[in-house]
């Protein structure tokens, strides 16, 4: 075959090897190891979203390996340093599309917690036995074909230096607050890291559920809060500008703080959100960063204890963008009649799932509305008969 | 519509069937009503032949828009479209890239997830046997490529 298979086909057969709902990163991975054309084509395919539903430390460690001197220098307060991989042979963090907070945190608590430490100490103590060998390895003479090198003429002292520094730290682990720190200091470098080199990211999913950190529930709602305020940074803040879906878990803000992302990031065409314990001020903070949205295409809101009607009031831009509203496990007690959906002339898939209190009187304006492109409507499990009724008919 | 392969054999279809190709479907609104022939030089008679046989059968379906690709699954093709898939190799090749060039993103699809399940659950060098490829990597370079992506091989 293949020989002349041109790169974009190959690109199209491997977004099917890769698959949507189950990823496949082990056969896309041998695909990366069949021969240098499919391996340039698979690579950018598999770091689209590397902390795809797990942690990895090993991404962690080849992404440090893009910090620039600054950056790198930045990380000389914190007590371990990690062995750096030299001549990348691809610009990795460029392929990224979605970023997912909450796996870069874990990631980075899994590679800096007291047991990886001490693992890495002994695999540093073996590596510094056989420095000999390791010379220039990974020089790429022959790859004349790979357009995609990382250029890295830059960072080879630094990394060099960062390798060796390494084995000579001794392995005291750390506590929880230094530990924090640590953390907390290598994410922000490594978002600003991403920032720089990320174009457009995809999806951006804040969900800080820190489920490894062994502390307190205040203490983690105040880790929250700082790993949020990072997001606002100037340096980061164009991943968030240029993303076009968020999507947001567990993740309770600050007073204040959904308003001012909205100054950042109001360009989102799919904004999936769980309001799960939101107050009132922080359900009112929401509203307002969806109504900052000027494309919203798709909004899905979960575990929504009140506020609705607000929440979808769409403004006069969103009443036309908006194509898909899915509402999951909503309070509608105290909702007025939903008027402003049945100017949703676009819409072409509306779901109530689980939604409670939900009334016929508050439905009636769907029922006679008139909706040119609704193609699909659910309502299983609400407490309004009447609306599953609508609901099922419609769809037929 | 007439067309004519790149040997020259000439193909004469309903214009619905000729629309499913969305080259085909531009030219034709571009020319309008026209006796004349629209040379395929890419495009050779028997697979041209098998791309008629696709065209006719699916001239009914709904058409499908370049953005509307969110479903990237390869377990869904049915009976007649996996039946049209059993061919040997470099035919099915040559499909893609005529399917590709006569811009058809169903008929990509579907011979695009054909060999995506043909490559699914090999290891790399099972793929190159099946697919006749040279491994043109020096053991370097391959050592090097793993060790950057270790994260693949702990999933």
């Amino acid at each position: 075959m293949a020989t002349n298979i041109p790169n974009e086909i190959l690109q199209a057969i491997f977004k099917f090897v890769d698959g949507k709902d189950e990823r496949d990163y082990g056969t896309l991975f041998n695909c990366a190891l069949v021969n240098r054309q499919w391996c340039n084509n698979a690579i950018p395919i598999l770091w689209h979203d590397p902390f795809y539903r797990e942690t990895s430390d090993s991404v962690i460690k080849t992404l440090m390996s893009f910090l620039d001197n600054d950056q790198l220098q930045q990380l000389d307060k914190i007590r371990h340093r990690l062995p750096l991989i030299e001549n990348k042979k691809f610009d990795y963090p460029s392929f990224i599309r979605c970023i997912n907070l909450n796996m870069l945190w874990e990631s980075l608590y899994v590679l800096y917690s007291p047991a990886s430490l001490e693992a890495q100490d002994t695999e540093n103590t073996a590596n510094n036995g056989n420095n000999g060998n390791n010379g220039n390895n990974g020089s790429n003479g022959n790859n004349g074909s790979n357009g995609n090198n990382a250029s890295n003429g830059n960072n080879e002292n630094t990394a060099n230096t960062a390798a060796t520094t390494t084995n000579s730290t001794s392995a005291q682990p750390p506590s929880d607050p230094d530990l924090f720190e640590d953390i907390k200091l290598t994410l922000t470098v490594l978002l600003k890291m991403l920032a720089q080199k990320i174009t457009n990211v995809r999806r951006f999913k804040i969900n800080l559920k820190l489920h490894s950190s062994n502390v307190e529930d205040a203490q983690k709602g105040e880790i929250k809060n700082k790993i949020l305020e990072l997001l606002l940074e100037p340096e980061i803040s164009d991943l968030l500008r240029f993303t076009t879906e968020l999507q947001w878990f567990q993740t309770k803000p600050y007073k204040g703080y959904m308003p001012q992302l909205a100054g950042i990031c109001s360009n989102l065409e799919k904004l999936i959100i769980s309001l799960g314990n939101f107050d009132e001020s922080q359900t009112d903070d929401a509203t307002a960063f969806i109504k900052a949205q000027t494309h919203l295409k798709e909004l899905e809101i979960f575990n929504c204890s009140s506020g609705i009607q607000k929440l979808i009031s769409f403004s006069r831009d969103q009443v036309l963008s908006i194509q898909v509203l899915i509402l999951y496990h909503v309070d509608f007690y105290g909702c007025g009649p939903l008027i402003s959906l049945t100017k949703c002339e676009n819409l072409r898939h509306l779901s109530f799932r689980y939604c409670t209190y939900i009334q016929k009187e508050m439905c009636n304006p769907l029922f006679s509305a008139n909706f040119p492109k609704l193609k699909k409507v659910e309502a299983p499990f609400t407490s309004c008969p009447v609306l599953e009724e609508w609901a099922k008919n419609y769809s037929k | 519509v007439k067309l004519t392969s790149s040997e020259g054999t000439e193909f004469i279809i309903d214009r619905k069937v000729a629309e499913k190709s969305v080259l085909l479907k531009n030219m034709l609104e571009d020319v309008g009503e026209s006796d004349m022939a629209i040379p395929l030089p890419n495009v050779t008679g028997p697979i041209l032949n098998k791309v008629i046989d696709y065209c006719t059968h699916h001239r009914d379906d709904p058409f499908v828009s370049q953005e509307d690709d969110s479903k990237k699954v390869s377990d869904d093709i049915d009976d007649w479209d996996a039946e049209f898939c059993k061919v040997d190799q470099g035919t099915l090749f040559e499909l893609i890239l005529s399917a590709n060039y006569l811009d058809i993103k169903p008929l990509l699809d579907l011979t695009c997830k054909t060999v995506a399940n043909m490559i699914k659950g090999k290891t790399p060098d099972e793929i190159r046997k099946t697919f006749n490829i040279t491994n043109d990597f020096t053991p370097e370079e391959e050592e090097h490529v793993r060790k950057e992506n270790e994260w693949c091989e702990e999933r």
